[in-house]
């Protein structure tokens, strides 16, 4: 996997490179300004994800809310940090090590999300041509829950965490003045962990799930919308399909610029 | 030399003493009654009773479809309002539409049959498919013969045994079904039945068995039951399930291995109980059955156990039938289970022993099982009930042997606590918590082997 991320990378790079190239024949170049902006973000979106080897299947579904850090770090290359609220639900895990087996169906469960993205666009005539990666990170807060009808009071802790990777080639139409339209193809990479502890009297238990996501490309619909020179707002609709099935998010997010 | 026998007899008269409580009952009353009881139910005796002997399999009672309603699917060429003017066109109403399947619950008009209406609308060429609402029941319910007598694995109130025998209360019983649709456990764990041996020919048992055990009354390698509490114990545990014939074993598909050291009298030492314990976790059992105890305590017996224990294995013992404190090696608490018994609605026998030793209970009142073939004479059927802590233990053997199954990286005193904690407190009104009567509560298969479910609370 860390091969095929690698090679994508490159890939990017490659293509950005050689966006750039072009982009300079064509295009007169404008004085760099070092730039922030402050953005507000919220983000739906639903994944398959398999664990226990591939062998079980189960939707996760997550939701975010986040502050995002723009800044133009170079010449038109737009890095982003983002931090904020998260909430995963994973519908259902099964834990079969545990000493007392767990169906978990806990519903959504908060946590912290961090993250950092990447992007450039390079103008060419009415085209934009360029590429955007992002990295998240969720980090669930640990949450108790008690263990039902036992003859024996127990208990059980929770805490999950995934990161998600996404990169690719974005191509936006820059011919309309205060509106953006882009596509955007990515690879996308999901995964993560979900430690369930047990303590039922003088039983303990620990197991770990490894989650990975199904679909590993996206396409991905997005429009900018500028309302001023300090107020933009962008929405996002992504498709990820995968074998059996498909999966979606939806990111809206809008950016005061100072 | 005097001593020694003298000891060995009062040892081996204490056991034979336990084994026949653990078989027979105790008040005159009960004598009257277990007269009846050791000998078969007359179904058992009469081939000729068709519905015993039609090798059909258990199946409830229930109709096979809903009546008033079926099931119908459109062609997806017909639209929404298409498929409510259809409906109406019979003169009916939708009652429900199965989301995602597009499949639609209709009432059946009163004048018509279920089967009708199905006939009606396949005739119907914007009909995919129709059909009754047919009843499901529950999918692991094994297909031998005598189930349906084995309350202590499914109790749904039938009557306990032949028609007039009492009833048992619904769900007084240890939620096998339930249990079996997440495992019927390994081949490769293998149950000691430490008694007085089994019928190795027994159909409903001779697949089931690794090897014709160990003797020790005899000192050889032949198994062979001369009493009948053996065949009986080891049908509970581990009877060839699912078989067209017979009864239902609460680890289907785990194997059993005969230890004799109860002679054809019933009587056996302490000693023969305690090399057979150490041989039989030598020979890589996962769980020991003691049906069997005696008043004396024995370090003897402790320092088998506890050489079982050491090894994994998970050893449960009978507490006895006297309505005294627990028996040995039962009372070795920290090494083994502890059994006493419930009945049929869930209450404790009065004779079943107690003590702050007792771990758990398990139904021990008219347990169907295997007798051996000769035990009620030529040509009887192999099948009879017997009543006491005997009867109770092998279920929890059983449920070891599946909780091994399942997960065999856990050590035996997790097994046994999960036992113990995932008990259903049958006597909490009176005795909340653990108590001497029945322990932690009387065993619930599902609990201690199906996935808890962790729901997000309401509110």
């Amino acid at each position: 996997m860390k091969k095929i991320i690698t090679g994508f990378l490159f890939w990017l790079l490659l293509s950005s490179a050689v966006s750039l190239l072009t982009a300079q024949q064509t295009a007169p170049t404008e004085p760099f300004r070092f730039q922030f902006r402050l953005g507000l973000e919220a983000e739906i979106f639903k994944r398959d994800i398999t664990y226990d080897e591939a062998q079980s299947t189960t939707p996760l579904n997550s939701y975010f809310t986040t502050l995002r850090l723009e800044a133009e770090i170079a010449d038109g290359y737009i890095f982003s940090l983002i931090g904020g609220y998260a909430s995963s639900n994973y519908k259902s895990l099964i834990f079969r090590q545990l000493p007392f087996s767990v169906e978990f169906e806990g519903g959504g469960l908060g946590g912290t999300l961090f993250g950092a993205e990447l992007s450039k666009v390079f103008p060419f005539n009415s085209f934009g041509v360029g590429g955007q990666v992002r990295f998240l990170s969720y980090s669930g807060s640990e949450k108790k829950w008690l263990v039902p009808d036992l003859a024996v009071e127990g208990e059980l802790k929770s805490t999950p965490s995934w990161q998600e990777l996404s990169a690719g080639p974005v191509l936006a139409y820059l011919g309309y003045e205060n509106f953006i339209p882009f596509l955007s193809v990515q690879y996308n990479y999901l995964s993560g962990k979900f430690i369930l502890r047990e303590l039922i009297e003088n039983l303990t238990g620990e197991e770990t799930k490894e989650i990975k996501a199904k679909a590993k490309f996206s396409l991905s619909a997005c429009a900018t919308l500028i309302l001023s020179s300090h107020l933009s707002f962008r929405g996002e609709a992504t498709y990820l399909p995968h074998k059996g099935g498909s999966d979606w998010s939806l990111n809206l997010r809008g950016i005061f610029s100072f | 030399m005097k001593i020694h026998r003298y000891i060995s007899i009062v040892l081996a008269g204490t056991i034979s003493l336990i084994f026949f409580v653990g078989m027979a009952p105790h008040s005159a009353q009960e004598k009257e009654r277990g007269r009846a009881e050791l000998n078969p139910p007359p179904e058992f005796l009469s081939r000729n009773l068709p519905e015993l002997n039609s090798g059909q399999p258990f199946n409830p009672v229930t109709p096979r479809y809903k009546e008033g309603q079926v099931l119908v699917k459109f062609k997806p060429t017909l639209s929404e309002a298409g498929v409510d003017a259809v409906i109406a066109l019979y003169g009916t109403r939708r009652l429900k539409k199965i989301p995602r399947l597009d499949v639609h619950q209709i009432e059946v008009p009163a004048s018509m049959s279920v089967r009708e209406m199905v006939e009606l609308l396949r005739l119907n060429p914007d009909v995919e498919f129709a059909e009754p609402n047919g009843y499901v029941r529950i999918t692991i319910t094994p297909n031998d013969t005598y189930f349906k007598y084995q309350y202590a694995l499914y109790n749904s109130g039938q009557e306990i045994g032949i028609p007039g025998s009492p009833r048992g209360k619904q769900r007084a019983d240890i939620h096998a079904p339930e249990a079996w649709s997440e495992t019927k456990g390994s081949k490769d764990v293998v149950i000691a039945v430490v008694d007085s041996g089994i019928d190795l020919l027994h159909p409903d048992i001779k697949d089931k068995l690794r090897s014709s055990g160990r003797d020790l009354v005899n000192n050889d390698f032949d198994a062979t039951d001369d009493h009948g509490h053996g065949t009986h114990v080891a049908g509970i545990a581990a009877a060839t399930t699912d078989n067209n014939e017979g009864i239902a074993g609460v680890a289907w598909n785990c194997q059993v291995l005969p230890v004799k050291v109860i002679d054809k009298e019933g009587s056996g030492l302490y000693s023969w109980v305690a090399e057979a314990i150490v041989w039989a976790a030598d020979n890589q059992v996962g769980v020991i059955n003691l049906s069997i105890g005696g008043d004396e305590p024995s370090d003897t017996l402790k320092e088998a156990l506890r050489y079982a224990y050491e090894k994994n294995v998970v050893v449960v013992a009978a507490t006895g039938n006297d309505s005294g404190p627990v028996l040995y090696p039962a009372a070795y608490d920290g090494y083994c289970l502890a059994v006493a018994a419930t009945d049929y609605n869930d209450t404790r026998p009065e004779w079943s022993n107690y003590g702050p030793e007792v771990d758990v209970a398990a139904p021990g009142v008219r347990i169907v099982s295997l007798v051996p073939r000769w035990y009620f004479g030529p040509d009887s059927f192999p099948y009879g009930y017997g009543t006491g802590t005997s009867m109770a233990t092998p279920h929890v053997a059983g449920l070891a042997a599946l909780l091994k199954s399942l997960k065999p990286w856990l050590k035996a005193k997790e097994i046994m606590d999960i036992i113990r904690y995932s008990c259903d407190d049958i006597n909490a009104t009176q005795n909340p918590g653990k108590d001497n009567f029945i322990g932690y509560g009387r065993i619930n298969m599902e609990k201690a082997l199906v996935p808890i479910k962790i729901k997000k609370a309401k509110g």
